[in-house]
């Protein structure tokens, strides 16, 4: 069964984007995309619809064979949780340590405050070079370790859905190759993917199938 | 005459909308203070900690001064023009149950107000907000909650310092450096003060502090497009909050005492 569906989805164009055509379109395990498009804005707006944060002006969306409604937030919350998604636009909690910022989920759902970080995701944080900058606020440490810690934060999260969108721009070169490395991983175990490289080196990396965006109209080969 | 009419029916139509809008975070964050679902409960009460250190314990070196100030100014001034047997009844009126909720909420307007206007902004600006939602965590929870609560709760405990210290203090100031009578003031406050003054204060402590809290998050999160919105949502949150102090001190007033 699918993962994600959409069903005859359609957005209104945004200020700089030809908005997203009335299309259909299927995430199912082990699926791994490449995603083209002809305008940044356009892959950013379908890249987000994935990840539910824009309600789609027609059409529907259905998580794991269930439609979304997008007035009952709270809902939503319990799917977006299980997609990870690596926007170009993601954040950390800015007045709050990076090591709260990879507990807070945790915090939350877990109704404990007494938690530590667990071995894996330590383990990430020595691989991607910020477990000595953990208890620093993201202002205190490069773009380059807030983005590992956004990284570490999506991968740890135990999402079903990993959507990734130009992922390397502000990562060090060493750390670029080990998150690559950590994305083929998590496709060869069956996670599906969706990835937007832009116009990088890195826009044939994991690709199995590819989706194109042309003025708007989604199509996928 | 027509642009006139039409741009004063869209300024309506946009306060309305306000409103609405207000009111409807209003409901859901009261919804959820009732139903306080057991997900981040911990975490959400940690955050009213640290919102009451930031409003009530942080802001007592203001509050202190200037309810020493304000008190002994106005005890002094009460007894120069009043009969003796007024004072207490005068100073009740004016300064405990006036002056008091309201200087207090200046306050709170000023520090904190504007704070949560601004954190609100970045936060939707920069999409922490978003970034809470992807972690399945609910910024009504760990947010608006948190907020409303921890303004309300500061509120409340900074007006009483504020009357105690104003009346006890500003007594103390005008006897130690004036030679004005005020013998029996603090016997006359004790009489004077009446169950609807307590009740008075505490009811616009509650709605002072709902109040502050709501408009103050609306017009940070009313934030669309980037961060050069902020001051500017900032200032009107400021001076709405303002207004609505004032309004519902009147309406208060009204309700009570007309």
């Amino acid at each position: 069964m699918a993962i994600i569906e959409l069903r005859d989805y359609a957005h209104r164009p945004t200020e700089r984007g030809k908005g997203l055509e009335k299309f259909s379109f299927t995430l199912s395990p082990g699926d791994a995309y490449s995603l083209h498009a002809d305008r940044i804005d356009d892959a950013h707006l379908f890249m987000r619809a994935l990840a539910t944060l824009e309600p789609p002006e027609k059409g529907s969306y259905l998580f794991n064979g269930e439609e979304l409604n997008f007035s009952r937030r709270r809902r939503l919350l319990s799917v977006r949780r299980r997609i990870g998604y690596l926007g170009t636009d993601a954040a950390l909690i800015g007045n709050r340590t990076l090591r709260t910022n990879l507990l807070l989920g945790r915090y939350y759902h877990e109704n404990n405050l007494n938690l530590t970080l667990g071995d894996d995701v330590l383990s990430l944080c020595r691989t991607l070079g910020i477990e000595e900058k953990l208890d620093l606020r993201p202002a205190q440490v490069a773009s380059e370790d807030a983005r590992a810690a956004i990284i570490v934060r999506e991968m740890t999260k135990g999402a079903e859905v990993f959507l990734v969108e130009q992922a390397f721009i502000a990562l060090a070169r060493a750390a670029a190759e080990m998150y690559i490395e950590m994305i083929r991983k998590m496709i060869d175990a069956g996670v599906p993917c969706i990835y937007y490289a832009g116009l990088t080196q890195y826009d044939r990396l994991f690709k199995k199938r590819d989706i194109y965006i042309r003025d708007g109209v989604v199509s996928v080969v | 005459m027509r642009d006139y009419v039409g741009q004063l029916g869209r300024q309506t139509v946009e306060r309305l909308n306000r409103y609405a809008d207000q009111s409807a975070l209003f409901y859901r964050i009261l919804r959820q203070i009732i139903v306080n679902p057991r997900a981040g409960r911990r975490l959400r009460l940690r955050i009213v900690v640290e919102q009451i250190y930031f409003t009530a314990v942080e802001a007592l070196w203001i509050v202190i001064p200037i309810s020493l100030l304000l008190g002994s100014m106005m005890i002094l001034q009460f007894a120069g023009i009043s009969a003796q047997h007024d004072l207490g009844r005068i100073t009740v009126a004016l300064l405990i149950r006036e002056f008091g909720p309201l200087v207090t909420a200046l306050v709170v307007i000023l520090r904190s107000a504007t704070a949560v206007t601004i954190e609100t902004g970045y936060m939707k600006v920069l999409r922490e907000i978003e970034a809470l939602e992807l972690q399945g965590v609910d910024p009504l929870d760990i947010l608006y909650v948190p907020r409303m609560i921890g303004i309300t709760v500061s509120l409340f405990c900074l007006i009483t310092i504020f009357c105690i210290t104003s009346v006890l203090g500003g007594y103390a100031i005008a006897w130690a450096l004036t030679t004005l009578p005020l013998q029996n003031f603090l016997a006359q406050i004790g009489k004077a003060i009446e169950g609807l003054d307590i009740a008075m204060v505490a009811l616009k402590a509650l709605f002072f502090g709902v109040g502050i809290t709501v408009i103050s998050l609306h017009y940070g999160l009313a934030v669309q497009r980037g961060i050069t919105e902020v001051p500017v949502a900032t200032s009107r949150g400021a001076v709405a909050c303002l207004f609505y102090c004032l309004a519902v001190n009147f309406a208060l007033f009204a309700a009570f005492f007309l």
